[in-house]
């Protein structure tokens, strides 16, 4: 269809306004709030409200107040115009459709008519999104995906026939196509979660949780059944080990018992043996002791014989040493008598060489008085001398040496006195003299010498004299006065001794001195000679001489003739020395011969004494040997040989019972058969422990065994078994039915989407086409048809690499484009008619577009005029509204400016620039008005 | 202890007709005892391939009303006693509920009731036989019941039993051994009874144990020596058959599993013995539940239909609470003939006492149901599921079993759903 004019009266603000449109591009411009919209809303309300509706009757009120709001249209379909008039005021709402032919229809008539020749159906609408005129962009929801529910309205179903028609009658589902997936969805869903897992409440879930269990239970009691007749097998095996080591004990005991009477037997017979043993040891012991005694009486025989034997010579021995030592003792008292005798002849030399040695001594003493008595007289005479020059010094001045020094130390101070008196004075020469010189008077002459002590005058010529003091001052006077004294003690002390001068005093000094000289050396030689010792010495000599002369006489032996001097007897003591050498020689060879004797005699003895101790030894030794072998004798008798032998025959008799139960025993192999008994007694232990233990596991395993009666495993084993089976067999066929589903619901998706591909198919070309003069060649679309509606809408456009974007995610200028677009292709498909047929020129479907592209570009408002005057070359009307009319300048549309609202009603003319002039007058339909 | 002495000096002739028990005929001229001779009670036994706990207990309560069904024939026929060849416990450690009620079952019967361990309740360690329970139990409350735990004989007037207890699970040595080398001179003219309980190298029988095929216990009848013995009791077999000329296993007094083709089940065996004779041994039913097996091959989806018909004749209505059902499933169905089917068993499920199903029915949908589905020119996506599907199965491989589900529950929701 095609909108030819509209009028609107009394709708909102519009009082009465009247737009003849172009059949294919209209451009309605008007400022912001001048009614565009509201003239889409009144077109939109006339064509797809039912008049009588209620649904936004307020709203479309006229602002002014007064008239009711009436919209006229008079558009064109499959060729013939149409004239259409509601008025909406509740109940008394008109509805009116004329045609060119004259045919009116009023009412419901004309809303059913009118609903035909839109392409609505027969039925009533009642829902809001009746219609088609959802394809139109409305202000401020350009932008809007325009493949949703709520953006096509019941344009979906209709757009979706279409495709269908479009790909054919063999693809669209039916009814019970619908209703048999849906049981087939719900069972999948009952069955399945979203993941594919079986969901908890469904018979898959239940049957697998029960083949688990099943599975578990059986396990169990397949499990407590083993251990139960683990139990049972553990009660035989235990038995059989009891059963066993019974035998074995028994076994054991028979043969201990056996063993045990060997035993018995090796034991009596082993007593028995103790006391042949005894018997035998008794009768060895009796042999042997005799044997033993009777060799030992033999033996002793023959030792006795022996040691008296070796006894003999040993007391010869005695014998000789007795002797022997007796005629050493007499040597040794020979040579003691010997040692007397000359010790005796001995004595009388020592008493003559006394009496000797008196007469020396008093011959000697004499010599020695007559020398003292000569000394003496010498020593008189020189006392004499001594005398006479004692006498002579008496007669000589006191003159010693001290006074010697004296006067001449008061010599030398006079002598010293005169020098300096001397030296101080002065001399004086006259070398050369002249007229006039003299001194204190007396003239001087040429070469003439003066020595002045004291002072003087100088007279030299005329008017000069000269005092000459000689030392000056006072000295010479106190020097003149010293030498006076100095030789008045000098002169008073040679007067005192009666001498002239010192040189007479030095004269008698020397007498003196000389006289002195002599008297001491007469001293001297007194001394030299023994001085005064000399007579105590004549005195003492004399003394001893009388003594000696005594001695001598005492001493004098009988007969000796008394030497006469010393040298006589000097002889006679040389021929007693000599005698005295020849006894001393002879006393020691005495004394030699003495101690040897001794010695060899105590030799002898400590031998002799020896071998007689040896000699008792030996004695007392045989002295018991004797009592031995008498005991021996006596114990043992005499004659021995015929019990000696009794005892040897039972000696061996005894043994060889003792050997024969020796042969008894070992036959019966004792060691064997304690062996066997300690082998078999841990046999018997072993078994009966043996038995113990496996009778405790037994009893364990009985009491595992035990059940109460509470449980019969067998019957429990067999019936999880069989629970098991059951739920192998209901699992599989519940998992098959699951599997039946799950395959039954992916047929049915797969199918159900690959039609919707195919049926979707011609509406992406389409879009792809108005796409293509938007973004260039390569713009495509891919959306997806899904029962009436659409999805995903996606879209991929060549200045962004082909890449597709979600609708949603698309800038707001690019969405408007899209939509745009997409709005396009679907009324193009829209107005393809039922009967499919594009080409027919008939198929038309106004587009409307109010202020649909606010948010794009100038530039891209360009692109969207070549889209826009695609569709109205594809046949489509397009009404395109907007406040910026500049904008689409270069759509070639025929452009109507609204005037400013609150106008009065008036027609309003098409713009110059299209050249279009109205084509009818408003107000009126084609019904009502004849042409 | 009742013993009953019976002199016959002109026994009838027994003749049975329609069964496969052979009969004999002599005269005999020492004294005669006739008892019943049973088996394999196992008492206990868990059923526990029966899904449905209420049926596993009235399986094990329908054993324990058929001992005291024994009575019954004890007092009918005037048995002296009855011998039990062993496993009278499906298990050697029975609940204590087990051995109270089997007990008071004993005690139903009036007469001596002798028992050896078999294989299933031997006495081994622990076992039931030694526990205190059971001890005090018996004493107590069923004092006609002697447990012969050793292999010697039991004298009792009028009879010697010569017990082979079974005291392990399996043992390599014959339980009977110990009869061969037994002095028979110290025994007198009673008859003598051997009980035992395995299998006879003579009679060529596989084990009759359900879990596994046993070499063990088995009891050499060849070795034994028969001119000294007047009767063998036999157990283990769960059906009664002849083993020997005097051996005899006696089967299940209660049958409890399907026998083989052939197999008398559920009954006891009364026997008549003396010194020096063949026995004469008479089979009397004492059980009642019924083990049914039916097999079906499927061709058409008008399969289920006559399978139905078979059911209702086989088991009959009255009988169905008492019968339990294996079942053989084979052949393949339609879509349609599987839900059939499945309804048809669901019903049998709920009536039986137990249906133990072997179905291995293809799913094979009938060419109008694939066409129905593949062809729904109207309904794209499911023909093209189906499509995908049949292709799936027609190119084989592991997932056709799931693709031939997945067609059916397709099958299914298509005609579950709302019509078109």
């Amino acid at each position: 269809m095609r909108i030819l004019s509209v009028t609107v009266k009394n709708f909102r603000m519009h009082d009465d306004l009247t737009v003849e449109f172009d059949r294919s591009r209209t451009l309605v411009a008007g400022p912001n709030e001048s009614g565009k919209s509201t003239l889409v809303d009144a077109i939109e309300r006339v064509l797809f409200y039912p008049h009588r509706s209620k649904k936004g009757l307020e709203d479309i009120k006229p602002k002014a107040g007064g008239g009711t709001p009436e919209v006229i249209i008079r558009f064109e379909r499959d060729g013939r115009t149409y004239g259409l008039r509601k008025v909406f005021k509740h109940q008394q709402a008109v509805a009116t459709l004329a045609d060119e032919a004259g045919s009116t229809y009023g009412g419901e008539e004309a809303e059913a008519r009118l609903r035909q020749l839109l392409g609505l159906g027969d039925a009533e609408p009642k829902n809001p999104l009746f219609g088609w005129s959802h394809l139109w962009a409305r202000q401020g929801a350009a932008g809007t995906d325009p493949m949703k529910p709520e953006s096509l309205g019941t344009a979906s179903s209709d757009l979706g026939a279409r495709l269908n028609s479009i790909s054919g009658t063999g693809l669209t589902e039916s009814k019970r196509d619908t209703a048999t997936f849906g049981m087939i969805e719900k069972e999948y869903d009952d069955t399945f979660t979203t993941t594919g897992a079986a969901r908890a409440s469904s018979r898959l879930f239940g049957a697998t949780a029960e083949l688990t269990a099943a599975r578990q239970a059986a396990s169990q009691a397949a499990a407590r059944l083993a251990e139960l007749e683990e139990a049972a097998d553990t009660v035989i095996r235990e038995e059989s080990v009891i059963s066993s080591c019974r035998e074995t004990l028994a076994d054991a005991e028979k043969q201990l018992g056996t063993t045990q009477n060997t035993l018995t037997r090796i034991e009596n017979y082993e007593k028995t043996l103790e006391g042949q043993r005894q018997d035998a040891e008794h009768a060895a012991k009796a042999y042997g002791a005799l044997r033993e005694a009777d060799a030992a009486i033999i033996e002793l025989t023959k030792v006795i014989e022996t040691g008296s034997q070796a006894l003999a010579p040993k007391n010869e021995e005695v014998k000789r040493l007795v002797g022997h030592e007796q005629r050493l003792q007499e040597a040794a008292s020979l040579a003691a008598t010997e040692i007397k005798q000359v010790l005796d002849s001995q004595q009388t030399y020592t008493a003559t060489e006394d009496f000797l040695e008196a007469i020396g001594k008093a011959f000697d003493l004499k010599a020695t008085r007559t020398e003292l008595e000569k000394t003496q007289s010498e020593i008189d005479m020189l006392n004499e001398t001594i005398a006479a020059i004692a006498q002579r010094l008496r007669k000589l001045p006191d003159v010693d040496k001290s006074v010697v020094d004296d006067l001449e130390d008061l010599e030398r101070q006079l002598e010293v006195g005169r020098g300096k008196l001397e030296a101080i004075a002065t001399r004086i020469e006259v070398l050369r003299a002249g007229d006039g010189l003299a001194i204190d008077g007396e003239p001087l002459a040429p070469g003439t010498e003066r020595i002045l002590t004291d002072a003087a005058d100088l007279t030299v010529g005329e008017g000069t004299i000269i005092r000459i003091t000689p030392g000056g001052g006072e000295s010479l006077a106190e020097m003149r006065v010293v030498i006076a004294n100095l030789e008045s003690r000098l002169g008073s002390r040679l007067s005192a001794l009666g001498l002239k001068d010192v040189a007479e005093v030095l004269q008698s000094l020397d007498k003196r001195l000389s006289e002195e000289a002599s008297s001491a050396r007469h001293e001297e030689k007194i001394a030299n000679l023994g001085g005064d010792d000399v007579q105590s010495r004549l005195e003492k000599a004399k003394a001893e001489i009388e003594k000696f002369e005594a001695e001598i006489a005492r001493k004098k032996p009988a007969g000796f003739e008394q030497p006469t001097d010393i040298a006589a007897v000097e002889a006679a003591l040389e021929q007693l020395k000599k005698c005295r050498s020849e006894v001393a020689e002879a006393v020691r060879q005495a004394q030699s011969a003495f101690d040897k004797a001794t010695q060899e005699a105590k030799q002898t003895r400590e031998a002799r004494e020896q071998l007689e101790t040896a000699l008792s030894d030996e004695r007392k030794e045989l002295q018991e040997l004797q009592v031995q072998k008498a005991a021996l004798e006596r114990g043992y008798g005499t004659v021995r040989q015929e019990e000696l032998e009794q005892l040897a025959s039972k000696k061996r008799l005894t043994q060889e019972a003792v050997d024969e139960t020796d042969r008894a025993i070992a036959a019966l192999s004792p060691e064997t058969a304690r062996d066997d008994r300690e082998r078999l007694e841990r046999a018997v232990k072993l078994s009966n422990d043996q038995i113990i233990e496996a009778g405790n596991r037994k009893a364990n395993a009985e009491g595992r065994l035990a059940t109460g009666g509470t449980i019969d495993l067998h019957g429990t084993k067999a019936a999880a078994d069989a629970r098991y089976d059951v739920a192998v067999r209901r699992h599989t066929e519940i998992d098959r039915r699951a599997q039946a589903v799950r395959q039954l619901r992916e047929l049915f998706d797969i199918r159900r989407q690959a039609v919707a591909e195919t049926v979707a198919a011609p509406l992406r070309e389409k879009v792809a086409e108005y796409l293509n003069s938007l973004f260039g060649v390569g713009s495509c679309v891919t959306v997806t048809k899904a029962g009436d509606t659409f999805e995903d809408l996606k879209v991929a456009r060549p200045t962004v690499g082909g890449l597709h974007f979600e609708f949603e995610k698309l800038s707001g200028g690019t969405k408007e484009q899209v939509a745009a677009a997409c709005r396009l292709a679907m009324a193009e498909l829209l107005a393809g008619g039922e009967d499919g047929d594009e080409s027919d020129a008939r198929a038309c479907l106004p587009m409307v577009f109010d202020d649909a592209f606010v948010n794009s570009d100038p530039e891209r408002i360009r692109a969207v005029q070549r889209v826009l005057e695609l569709g109205a070359k594809r046949g489509l009307q397009i009404i395109v509204l907007s406040c910026n009319p500049q904008e689409y300048g270069l759509f070639g549309a025929k452009r109507i400016d609204l005037p400013p609202v609150k106008h009065a009603s008036a027609t309003v003319p098409a713009a110059s620039d299209s050249g279009a002039s109205p084509a009818a007058s408003g107000g009126t339909i084609p019904g009502e008005t004849t042409a | 202890m009742i013993l009953r002495h019976l002199s016959t000096p002109n026994p009838p002739v027994v003749v049975i007709v329609g069964h496969p028990v052979s009969f004999t005929h002599r005269c005999f001229s020492n004294p005669m005892i006739t008892f019943v001779h049973t088996a394999d009670w196992q008492l206990g036994k868990p059923f526990s391939r029966v899904a449905n706990e209420e049926r596993r207990v009235g399986l094990r309560s329908e054993r324990i009303a058929a001992v005291q069904r024994i009575g019954d024939v004890v007092r009918a026929k005037n048995a002296a006693f009855v011998v039990v060849a062993g496993d009278l416990f499906d298990s050697n450690q029975p609940t204590n509920e087990t051995v109270a009620a089997t007990c008071d079952a004993i005690k139903s019967i009036g007469v001596p009731v002798y028992v050896i361990p078999g294989n299933h309740d031997h006495a081994g360690p622990g076992s039931v036989w030694e526990q205190s329970f059971f001890v005090a139990e018996s004493r107590e409350r069923a004092p006609n019941l002697r447990v012969l735990l050793d292999a010697k004989p039991i004298e009792e007037p009028g009879y010697i039993l010569l017990p082979c207890p079974l005291n392990r699970r399996q043992s390599s040595e014959d339980p009977c051994s110990w009869i061969r080398d037994f002095d028979f001179a110290v025994l007198d003219d009673r008859p003598r009874i051997v009980i035992a309980h395995g299998s006879t190298l003579s009679f060529k029988q596989e084990s009759d144990e359900e879990d596994s095929a046993r070499q063990a216990n088995f009891i050499e009848l060849a070795k034994l020596p028969m001119s000294q013995l007047d009767s063998i009791a036999l157990g283990d077999w769960h059906g009664l058959v002849e083993a020997g000329d005097k051996a005899w296993y006696s089967g299940s007094h209660e049958t409890d599993r399907f026998p083989k083709t052939g197999q008398t089940t559920g009954h006891v065996a009364v026997v008549q013995a003396d010194r020096g004779g063949l026995p004469i041994v008479k089979p009397e039913q004492t059980g009642r539940t019924r083990w049914l097996t039916h097999s079906e091959s499927f061709a058409t989806d008008a399969g289920p239909a006559a399978l139905k018909d078979a059911l209702n004749q086989l088991v009959g209505d009255a009988e169905r609470r008492l019968s339990l059902l294996k079942l053989s499933l084979r052949g393949s169905l339609g879509l349609a003939g599987h839900a059939e089917l499945a309804r048809i068993l669901e019903s049998w499920q709920s009536g039986l006492l137990d249906l133990r199903l072997d179905k291995s029915v293809a799913v094979a949908p009938t060419s109008e149901e694939i066409d129905g589905l593949t062809k729904a020119a109207g309904d794209p996506l499911i023909a093209h599921v189906a499509r995908e599907l049949q292709a799936q199965i027609d190119r084989g491989g592991e997932d056709t079993a799931i693709a031939g589900t997945a067609i059916a529950l397709l099958h299914e929701c298509v005609h579950a759903g709302a019509a078109p």
